[in-house]
């Protein structure tokens, strides 16, 4: 093949892949809406993706949240009291934390912690034939593995990033008093910042956590499942998990930036 | 009365490019029937189980379960009837991430509403009666080997099954947990439930307890009805 036979092949299978995970994601959010397919098992697994993904990286979160809040939120207060346009720190917080760094960091920590090991899990599930074992059993792996780690992974990226939104601001007023930088009460400080919240941060928000959660949950899956047989495939396939969820992440950031500018 | 299982003039691959040679297989299995498989030791275990559950397409004829051929199904109303079939695993036989408990009440918890309670009670009176000392707690991995095939029979012969594949047979009747699985699988059978019973042993297709209603040999990608 030419060279600019391969570049093609290149994109069309790259575009196959993106529009199946695309589908892949309108099916897990239709099954989602049906009750039927919420079964006592699926329930459980859904749970145990919660606690995974959700609980057990509250601390990881929390402690960049307190880290941002020490850095970004000090030195926003810092600056803005030194020009002397202390009125703009609601809306700036809001940009920073709220709109742009919250969901961010908070898709990294998941996409790394837990998109990894959905990947690597369902990829060995495949080559051990236990996906097997599940179909012959009448458990279908769509409904059984992939909708409750999406919608796990969704869940519990919406979650942690109000978390991380809450100890930001929290560790972030708490060492500007302790740094001498703010002077404010607690009241006014939570006042400044919930004063500038808008209905576009919110949709903003929402949109920068739910839909990346959806995305990564769904490449993580397709990325596991789709090993065929081989144990080498395993490390192969969370590479090309976690790299495709990063992009995802940040093609959704910047186009939801991008349209609630417009 | 319908039959549960019907392979009509059913030819398969193995390898995914050669199909059986003729003539190809042609069996009803009533409920209640058991229906001997006897294929060459040096063989593969042949695809009967995946091809009476769906999972793979014949490359010619059809499979009936209940009456109903696997490719006339939605996906939800297929992994529903496999919901009513249990298996007994020649390969892999267990998910590594579910406790053996958690493995063994897995189907019967997602294809019914009964109580998880008395599932588990179930189970662990099925368990005991097999010669385990209780539902085994430990992950796959670390259950030995012959906790965990009598752990495949305790999840077979759970709630009450339309068919019953058997890839990997038990052998040996006469002990007493032979005694008490042959008596468990009697019951089923009293109560409707047909089984496939694929083995190297023809002996066995002859043994008083099996009391196979048909059996045939599976040679060469070849069937023959021997009886």
């Amino acid at each position: 093949m030419n060279v600019l036979g391969r570049i093609g092949q290149a994109w069309i299978d790259k575009s196959r892949s993106g529009i199946y995970a695309v589908a892949m994601m309108a099916a897990a959010v239709r099954m989602a809406c049906h009750p039927r397919y919420w079964t006592q098992t699926v329930r459980n697994v859904w749970a145990r993706q919660m606690l995974f993904t959700g609980v057990e990286a509250i601390r990881f979160v929390g402690l960049i949240a307190i880290l941002m809040g020490l850095s970004v939120v000090v030195q926003v207060q810092l600056l803005l009291t030194r020009v002397g346009q202390s009125e703009w720190l609601g809306p700036i917080l809001v940009a920073v934390i709220i709109r742009e760094l919250g969901p961010l960091l908070t898709n990294f920590v998941v996409i790394g912690r837990s998109g990894a090991a959905i990947t690597s899990e369902l990829a060995s599930m495949k080559v051990n034939g236990e996906v097997h074992v599940l179909d012959a059993q009448g458990l279908d792996p769509f409904p059984y593995l992939v909708l409750p780690r999406v919608m796990g992974m969704m869940g519990s990226i919406f979650c942690l990033t109000v978390v991380f939104v809450v100890v930001a601001f929290v560790s972030g007023f708490l060492s500007g008093i302790l740094m001498g930088v703010n002077t404010g009460t607690p009241r006014l400080f939570v006042n400044q910042v919930m004063g500038a919240v808008q209905p576009m941060d919110v949709l903003a928000f929402l949109g920068k956590t739910l839909i990346p959660g959806l995305l990564t949950g769904t490449i993580c899956c397709q990325e596991g499942l789709s090993v065929e047989g081989a144990v080498t495939e395993v490390p192969q396939a969370t590479t090309r998990g976690l790299v495709r969820s990063v992009r995802a992440l940040f093609i959704v950031s910047a186009l939801i930036t991008l349209l609630l500018l417009i | 009365m319908t039959p549960i299982l019907q392979f009509e003039q059913v030819r398969w691959t193995t390898d995914g490019t050669t199909p059986t040679p003729e003539p190809v297989m042609d069996v009803q299995l009533a409920a209640g029937d058991v229906l001997g498989i006897v294929y060459d030791e040096q063989d593969e275990c042949p695809p009967i189980a995946d091809l009476t559950a769906g999972l793979q397409a014949p490359v010619a004829g059809r499979v009936r379960f209940a009456a109903q051929c696997w490719t006339d199904r939605s996906p939800q109303a297929a992994a529903a009837a496999r919901g009513r079939m249990r298996r007994i695993f020649a390969g892999p036989a267990w998910v590594s991430n579910l406790d053996m408990d958690e493995n063994i009440t897995l189907a019967e918890r997602h294809h019914t509403r009964r109580p998880p309670e008395e599932i588990r009670a179930e189970a662990e009176a099925l368990a005991r009666r097999l010669g385990l000392p209780g539902l085994p707690l430990t992950r796959p991995a670390w259950t030995p080997r012959r906790e965990q095939y009598l752990a495949q029979w305790v999840r077979a012969l759970l709630g009450t099954p339309q068919l019953l594949l058997v890839e990997q047979p038990w052998t040996d009747f006469t002990t007493p947990a032979g005694q008490a699985l042959w008596t468990e699988i009697k019951a089923k059978r009293a109560a409707g439930m047909a089984v496939v019973w694929l083995t190297t042993d023809a002996a066995a297709m002859n043994n008083d307890v099996l009391e196979t209603s048909q059996w045939g040999r599976l040679q060469n990608g070849k069937w023959t009805y021997m009886a």
